[in-house]
């Protein structure tokens, strides 16, 4: 019989203060009808401020290792994305009241959501056992299934939650069939040991071709969660549905969250053996995602949707960089692309000021009327492309260097495929800027003067400069 | 000369680009761009009494341990050989000369176009000094965000187009220069350029060669541009405001024909021996094409822009001959091309400001009224044409020398190029100044003022100086020139083989490869440097073969 | 006085370059003393180093490097200078004469828009010649070859306002560039060759040259390229009857005198080289005797008096070529000095009367000038006698040396012979033609001219004077010995430089001595040389003098006329053959090849993607069902993978 210590209390210590934040506004908004949330959002941002220390405190004590009986482990990558997971959701809360208001939303549940939804992608990430894993990423789902629908006076808002509701409970029972293969494959729901018979071959029964389809099924659930084609669906339709800064998080937040579920899986693995089937798999996969969702992107108009394929495409790159072994690269690539997906969204969240679509035509000659925004976008965009000297190109040389580092065909193949891409993808991202700065005549969103939102301003602008300045003081 | 040089020189443009935005007047922004630019010139022509001729490495070192990281290890990393140094002070010099020569031309969003001015400014600096792989594809990216929107928020009708050809063309190129230098990093385990042009080149296989070779190849071809990859040029020149022409033909080109001097030569000699016909005679091409289709044109920046295509087709002609003329040659022809294009476009930009036309047609017979003008521009196009005495006489000759050694024919077709150039230039020549006075609009045109003359007139010494006294220019590229022939030498490529032992069974002793500097030893023959590789058409020096004169012979048989 | 050497190089650019400095403030007066000061001083520092060098005895070049110009591994070429019997005599002609024409300008181009920028032109010009006849190296000579063209090509183009002018000057620098490649290739090969591109390092190569006998032939081959162009020989000449456009005094200088003369001083420079050549020098030979005769005839129907000189001077040339092509350089430099005496006296004749005609040229308006301009009428007459080949005149001494070199000349020298005195009977023919167009017959002049028609100011008769003097006199440096003893100081003088092509030809063990002829057939020749060209008088006199025959107007001339009179079409079959059809290239690849093939395929790609992107986005339905289908797919398709594929 287990009994937990101090020490496995101190290391979910993150989850459990935003747990019990979360469960204590539910309970306090039946008695405190304000609907001034000005409260909730400095206890929200202070309950994240302090999982943040704990989550950076949790690295020395308790230190990594496992815990809860080797249910959860810390490590420096789990850590970090924790972090990712923190920083998102905070710049988010700073980011989301404005637009809140725009859609005369009050909905104080908005933000023990965020906070439920933090923790899910916590255990996500930190825990060992399948089934943890599979509670944490189901609280993660719902959390996200209502927070997409808070609009509710929205079609758009609405249809996007329903579909990413249905899609999302699909693909949870692929992840759940998976689950319950591995078991049978190896009479264990730890992560290590579901997934021993894939590599180990002193294990080799009939019984591992369980193990293999129900890995299989549980990529198929992962992919569904990476937006990985053919699982990438969803990702327009629902990111242009939702509240925009709602679309940033899920971009960063959920993403990261997925893709380190990914990485947790391929780091149970002993060795990367780049031969194995399963790899091989991913790598076309990945391949296929980028490919496509550049080809995909180039014809878009509506920025968000453009960002919901430009994220397949790095979704893409981010698993090649997983298959071929990275892992510090993928989570420095995670926490630049998070940064670069919430400045993007805060800023067209900005310029689409709870009205119109932001297309590349509304934002005509936007540098004459609204420079910094127009620089931000520049910036951005340019990052995404990954264009030097910026955070994305610095994020995508690690990893692509990391995919270079082996005579592995495959390695090969994914480093060519992914530079073509990016020398694909400038296209799309270039319109932006060919727009905003090299138009004449000007767009919807250049004319309209909008006033200044204290919280999409700060969103936006940390996140810039992060992606500005960050990599000169820190790699991977 | 502190240590730090190169970096202070590369990055004082910032002080404009910080100070600019907080002005409030247009004169005010122009002043500051104006003196921002004279000050980056005027500190780095030390720079050229400061080299030391005779040293072959790299020199104003500035190196500065950057991201240090197990498995990449990027410096900062700051070095100049004799061709950069020229093209470093070349490129502080034109920006000096383009930002005054914006002074009226650019009416709208001043502020925005000096900050991208001297952004490029450091990018295109940058490219020149940086001595790691990784830190040259940095700049070498930079620079194409200011120079795109240079084009596209500045320029022409077609404007926007042009911009986006430029970028797109240049990043494909790029895209696969980073994925060759990520391999040759993994390979080599450095990205310092002086480690990898002495390295075994056994590490590597020769597909892998290969790949690398022309994927740095290609993205350098796009720049130059090398036929048939020429296309964005035209539109990108003609679109370009004068700012953006000059420094286009005058810097942002060299940077190819320098990426194949630095990188894709001496990192794999035995490929670019064995594939140097094909760019030869690619850039044979290039210069036939170029100037024919330049003789037709009715738009007389687009003439220019063919033009360029044709005088870099000798630049890479040149260097590809690998005999120490043509190379000296084809790495003059950069400078030269700088200059003169240079000159002819910002003539063109000149004037242009008076009429609002490019369009041939429209002048003719101008000479008359506005004869300083003609005299600059007859100046421009004869040093453009080659006469000897100018810049031009110099590089051509050379390159055309050269490629007669290598290849007889080549030489002789390339050789006719030069009658093409002064057919359109002459023609171009007479239909803008000469003949009657057609156009009665331009009767009133106003000949050049103080400043602009001011602009060209030390573009024209520096045309007499190069054709009259290169020395002075030539005694930096000489060390360039042997590291490049060395370099691609069979002894090299031996040295590089990994063998530790000759077939004797002596030891082979590293006397070009052991270090960056060592490829800077004097130059042996080209028969010994290129073996096999110099190919059956070469011609052979009639001292190789028996010296005895007829009547001696007949002597001893006598006896 | 040979230390001083370096000023006769550069008190010409000097001058060019102080008046093309201030050429707009300067007054014409202070511009014409420079510019004359900048060419009359080293005429005279020339007479002195003369003297100075010895040059009866001297047999070593006096060499002297000013700068470094280009050194790039072997490849050393400096402004250096090299004073021989060679460039010394050159340097005396392109001087003297120069300075006769630098006077005669003041006077010619009086009042006129563009008098300091003229002047400029002129020093600029004697600048470069002199750069080309005194070089010690190929490439300095190539610097010289071209400057010269860029003056002509500038001075042609004078009145830059004519667009006629402004063609002939293009016309002219680009026929010269096709000429200047062959010269450029010839350097190239010689240096590849040789290791070096000084005179001095050639000449001692030559002897071990022997295994290149045959590439020897190109090497020449590709020089005499050079030459063509330059001194219009066929088929490069069609730029020098247009390059009349230009002021008369450059076409006395330029067009005349000296710069088309730069091909036949090339050769003699090199004329170890052309000497050793098994076949190169007869087709020197040939080309030189067709184009003087093809030239000659063309000039029978020219009624512009400018156009008749050129192509008499065309044909001169070509007698000059065929010297050279014969290997009897000596005989060809004569007929060079004494072609440019009276060849400038006539075009300076020519000159001083459409001067005084208010610039008309055409001879079917002028007639019975001799009563009106005693001094021009004497002197061209002069000039006239000279080119025509009678005794005792300059003329006649040079041709008669070239037509005997030619008969005893191997193989095909008696074809050349005839050649050559078909030239010379027609040469005395249309040149007596023009005389009695222009100064005898019954008047045909505007009467506007007529009334201030008068004789021309001193330094237009001065010059005309002084040339009469060397046409009537030079003759008699070089006198055949069956006539008085004779006299060859010339073959004396150029003894050390023509020596060298013998002593290569000896160290080779090959000969080309031309066979000698007996002193009757020497007779026969001078007397059939002399007989044609009376002859040619007689029947000219016959037809303009007797019969007061008057060319038609333009479109009157009938048959063969018709066809001399349009100079056999050349100009529209190269216009037709080479010009309209690279045009047409140039704009196939202008439209086709290049916006639509190459940019079209590059925009090509783009246009694919975008296509299959919108193609894909028809699989973004929005329906959940498609979606949900497409993960169902995507989980047979990774399951069955896993499933058969294995870990």
């Amino acid at each position: 019989m287990f009994t937990p210590e101090w020490k496995d209390f101190l290391a979910i210590m993150p989850s459990l203060i935003l747990v019990t934040g979360g469960l204590i506004f539910l309970v306090a908004q039946f008695f405190l009808h304000s609907n001034d949330h000005r409260i909730l959002r400095f206890i929200t941002g202070f309950l994240l401020i302090l999982a943040l220390y704990y989550t950076v405190e949790s690295s020395t004590n308790p230190g990594h290792g496992t815990y809860f009986s080797g249910q959860i482990r810390l490590s420096s990558i789990t850590m970090w994305l924790n972090i990712i997971y923190i920083v998102t959701a905070l710049l988010t809360v700073i980011a989301s009241p404005r637009i809140l208001s725009q859609h005369e939303i009050t909905f104080p549940e908005f933000y023990p959501l965020i906070l439920f939804a933090v923790t899910g992608m916590f255990y996500m990430t930190t825990s060992l056992d399948l089934v943890v894993i599979f509670v944490g990423l189901e609280l993660l789902s719902i959390s996200l299934y209502v927070l997409i629908g808070m609009a509710k006076n929205e079609m758009s808002s609405l249809e996007a939650t329903l579909k990413y509701f249905l899609l999302g409970a699909f693909s949870s029972g692929f992840m759940l069939m998976g689950i319950a293969f591995l078991y049978g494959g190896s009479g264990t729901t730890n992560l290590e040991g579901a997934l021993k018979p894939l590599y180990d071959l002193s294990l080799y029964t009939e019984t591992s071709v369980y193990t293999r389809i129900g890995f299989g099924f549980l990529l198929v659930g992962i992919g569904f969660k990476i937006a990985l084609f053919p699982f990438h669906s969803w990702t327009p339709d629902v990111y242009e549905g939702a509240l925009t800064t709602m679309t940033g998080f899920m971009a960063s937040g959920p993403k990261a969250a997925a893709m380190g579920l990914l990485l947790v899986l391929f780091t149970t693995f002993p060795v990367i053996d780049t031969n194995s089937s399963w790899t091989y798999l991913l790598g076309t996969i990945s391949i296929l995602s980028m490919t496509f969702g550049n080809i995909l992107a180039i014809q878009q108009d509506n920025l968000k949707r453009v960002l919901a394929y430009s994220s397949i495409s790095h979704a893409g790159y981010v698993t090649a960089g997983i298959v071929c072994g990275a892992t510090n690269e993928v989570i420095y690539y995670l926490l630049m692309y998070a940064f670069m997906n919430i400045a993007g969204f805060s800023i067209i969240a900005y310029l689409e000021n709870g009205k119109h679509i932001v297309t590349y035509d509304s934002l005509k000659a936007l540098v004459l009327k609204k420079p910094y925004t127009a620089f931000g976008l520049l910036v951005i965009f340019f990052s995404l492309a990954g264009i030097p000297p910026l955070g994305g190109f610095w994020s995508k040389i690690f990893l692509f260097q990391k995919i270079a580092e082996s005579e592995n065909p495959l390695n090969r193949i994914l480093l060519i495929a992914g530079m073509l891409n990016s020398a694909i993808a400038i296209y799309y991202y270039l319109r932006v800027t060919v727009s905003a700065f090299m138009a004449e005549e000007k767009g919807e969103s250049t004319i309209e003067s909008i006033p200044m939102s204290y919280g999409l301003t700060f969103s936006s602008t940390v996140s810039v400069l992060f992606v500005l300045f960050v990599w000169i003081f820190y790699q991977p | 000369m502190p240590e730090s040089i190169l970096s202070i020189i590369i990055f004082s443009p910032i002080v404009g680009v910080i100070i600019i935005p907080f002005l409030k007047e247009d004169t005010q922004v122009k002043w500051i761009s104006l003196l921002v630019t004279f000050f980056t010139f005027i500190i780095s022509v030390p720079l050229l009494f400061a080299f030391n001729v005779n040293s072959s490495e790299l020199q104003f070192i500035h190196r500065v341990d950057w991201i240090l990281k197990e498995n990449l290890m990027i410096d900062y990393y700051l070095g100049l050989d004799g061709v950069a140094l020229l093209l470093f002070v070349l490129t502080s010099f034109l920006f000096f000369l383009s930002s005054a020569a914006s002074w009226t031309y650019i009416s709208k969003r001043i502020k925005e176009f000096h900050i991208s001015l001297l952004l490029l400014e450091i990018g295109v600096l940058g490219v020149f000094a940086a001595a790691n792989l990784v830190l040259f594809y940095v700049f070498w990216e930079l620079m194409l965000i200011p120079m795109a929107l240079l084009i596209g928020v500045w320029g022409g009708e077609r404007r926007v187009y042009a911009a986006v050809k430029f970028f797109i063309y240049t990043m494909a190129g790029s895209v696969l220069m980073l994925a060759a230098i990520l391999i040759l990093y993994f390979k080599a385990n450095t990205v310092n350029i002086e480690q990898i042009s002495t390295l075994d080149l056994t590490m590597f296989s020769k597909e892998l060669q290969l790949f690398l070779f022309f994927a740095f190849a290609l993205s350098f071809a796009i720049k130059i541009p090398v036929f048939p990859l020429h296309t964005w040029l035209p539109d990108a020149h003609t679109e370009a405001p004068t700012a953006g022409s000059v420094i286009l033909a005058g810097v942002l080109l060299k940077m190819g024909t320098y990426g194949f001097i630095r990188f894709c030569i001496p990192f794999f000699p035995v490929i670019s021996l064995e594939y140097k016909e094909v760019l030869m005679i690619l850039s044979v091409i290039g210069i036939i094409y170029g100037a024919l289709v330049a003789m037709v044109q009715s738009d007389a920046k687009k003439l220019i822009a063919y033009s360029s295509v044709s005088h870099l087709g000798f630049c890479t002609l040149g260097l590809l001959t690998f005999t120490q003329e043509g190379v000296m040659g084809g790495m003059i022809q950069m400078i030269n091309h700088g200059v003169s294009t240079g000159m002819l476009f910002l003539l063109i930009g000149m004037i242009y400001e008076r009429t609002h036309t490019r369009a041939i047609v429209d002048y003719g017979g101008i000479a008359k009224v506005v004869p300083t003008f003609s005299i600059f521009f007859v100046i421009a196009m004869l040093s453009s044409v080659g006469l000897p005495g100018t810049n031009g006489f110099v590089g051509e000759f050379l390159v055309l020398l050269g490629t007669l050694k290598v290849n007889v024919v080549l030489g002789i077709i390339a050789g006719t190029g030069v009658i093409w150039a002064a057919g359109y230039l002459l023609y171009l020549t007479k239909r803008l100044l000469f003949g009657e006075l057609t156009n009665k609009e331009n009767e009133l045109l106003s000949d050049l003022n103080t400043r602009e003359s001011a602009i060209l007139v030390p573009l024209v010494v520096l045309i007499f100086w190069l054709g009259i006294y290169p020395k002075t220019f030539m005694k930096y590229l000489e060390p360039s020139v042997r590291v490049y022939l060395n370099s691609a030498s069979l002894q090299a490529i031996e040295e590089r083989s990994g063998k530790k032992y000759d077939p004797e069974g002596k030891p082979i002793a590293r006397n070009y490869t052991r270090s960056y500097k060592s490829l800077g030893a004097s130059v042996s023959s080209i028969e010994n440097r290129l073996g096999p590789y110099l190919g059956q058409y070469a011609i052979v020096n009639l001292k190789k073969h028996d010296h005895t004169p007829q009547k001696e012979k007949q002597e001893e048989r006598e006896n | 006085m040979l230390e001083l050497f370096p000023l006769i190089i550069l008190l010409p650019l000097l001058g060019a370059f102080i008046n093309g400095l201030f050429y707009r403030k300067m007054p014409n007066l202070v511009a014409a003393w420079i510019g004359n000061l900048a060419v009359a001083i080293p005429f005279f520092i020339t007479l002195g180093s003369l003297f100075a060098y010895h040059p009866m005895e001297n047999t070593v070049p006096h060499l002297f490097t000013l700068f470094e110009w280009i050194h790039v591994g072997n490849f050393q070429v400096d402004f250096a200078y090299q004073v021989d019997q060679l460039s010394l005599y050159m340097t005396l002609i392109i001087t003297g004469i120069g300075s006769l024409i630098h006077l005669y300008s003041v006077g010619y181009m009086h009042g006129e828009e563009g008098f300091n920028r003229f002047f400029v032109y002129l020093n600029l010009f004697i600048f470069s010649m002199l750069n080309l006849v005194l070089g010690d190296n190929l490439v300095l000579m190539f610097l010289g070859w071209e400057g010269v063209g860029l003056c002509s090509y500038l001075l042609i183009g004078f009145d830059y306002h004519k667009d006629s002018a402004a063609n002939a000057g293009m016309k002219a620098f680009i026929t010269n560039r096709i000429g200047d490649v062959g010269f450029a290739v010839g350097i190239f090969l010689t240096y590849w060759y040789v290791g070096s591109v000084r005179y001095v390092d050639l000449i001692n190569a030559l002897p071990y040259a022997l295994p290149y006998k045959e590439i020897i032939n190109w090497v020449a081959l590709a020089f005499f390229i050079g030459a063509i162009g330059k001194s219009a020989q066929i088929p490069l000449y069609v730029w020098l009857p247009d390059a009349m456009a230009g002021p008369t005094p450059v076409s006395a200088l330029i067009h005349a005198a000296t710069m088309v003369t730069a091909g036949v001083f090339m050769i003699a420079r090199l004329n170890p080289i052309f000497y050793a050549t098994t076949w190169a020098s007869d087709y020197i030979a040939i080309t030189g005797a067709v184009t003087a005769l093809f030239a000659a005839t063309i000039g029978l129907q020219q009624t512009d008096i400018k156009k008749v000189l050129a192509y008499s001077t065309v044909s001169q040339l070509g007698y000059m070529f065929l010297a050279m092509g014969v290997g009897a350089y000596t005989a060809g430099m004569f007929h060079l000095m004494t072609h440019a005496f009276f060849k400038a006296l006539m075009f300076l004749g020519s000159g001083s009367v459409i001067h005084a005609m208010h610039h008309e040229q055409d001879m079917r308006n002028m007639g019975n000038l001799k009563n009106y301009m005693k001094i021009t009428w004497i002197t061209f007459m002069i000039g006239t006698l000279a080119i025509a080949g009678i005794p005792p005149f300059s003329g006649f001494f040079s041709k008669d040396l070239i037509l005997e070199k030619a008969y005893s000349h191997h193989g095909i020298g008696p074809i050349l012979w005839g050649i050559g005195i078909a030239g010379a009977f027609t040469t005395a023919f249309y040149m007596f033609r023009l005389v009695f167009l222009t100064f005898y017959g019954e008047e045909r002049i505007d009467v506007h001219v007529k009334k201030h028609l008068h004789e021309s100011p001193w330094q237009i008769t001065v010059p005309l004077v002084l040339l009469a003097v060397g046409a009537a006199f030079a003759g008699f440096l070089q006198v055949p010995h069956i006539l008085g003893g004779g006299v060859h100081i010339l073959e004396d003088f150029f003894k050390p430089v023509f020596e060298q092509s013998l002593k290569v030809a000896d160290s080779w063990g090959i000969t080309k001595e031309p066979h000698v002829i007996s002193e009757s057939t020497e007779w026969i020749l001078l007397l059939i040389s002399v007989g044609v060209a009376g002859l040619g008088i007689f029947l000219s006199y016959n037809i303009f003098q007797v019969k007061k025959t008057v060319p038609p107007k333009d479109e009157e001339f009938q048959g063969m006329a018709k066809v001399l009179y349009n100079k056999y079409y050349v100009d529209e079959i190269y216009d037709s053959t080479i010009i309209q059809p690279v045009m047409q290239i140039s704009d196939a690849l202008a439209e086709d090849v290049d916006q639509k093939i190459i940019d079209g395929s590059v925009l090509g790609i783009g246009r694919f993607f975008s296509g299959l992107s919108s193609y894909l986005r028809k699989l973004q339905t929005g329906i959940v069902g498609d979606y949900a289908l497409y993960i169902v797919l995507g989980a047979i398709v990774v399951v069955f993978f896993l499933f058969y594929k294995g870990a």
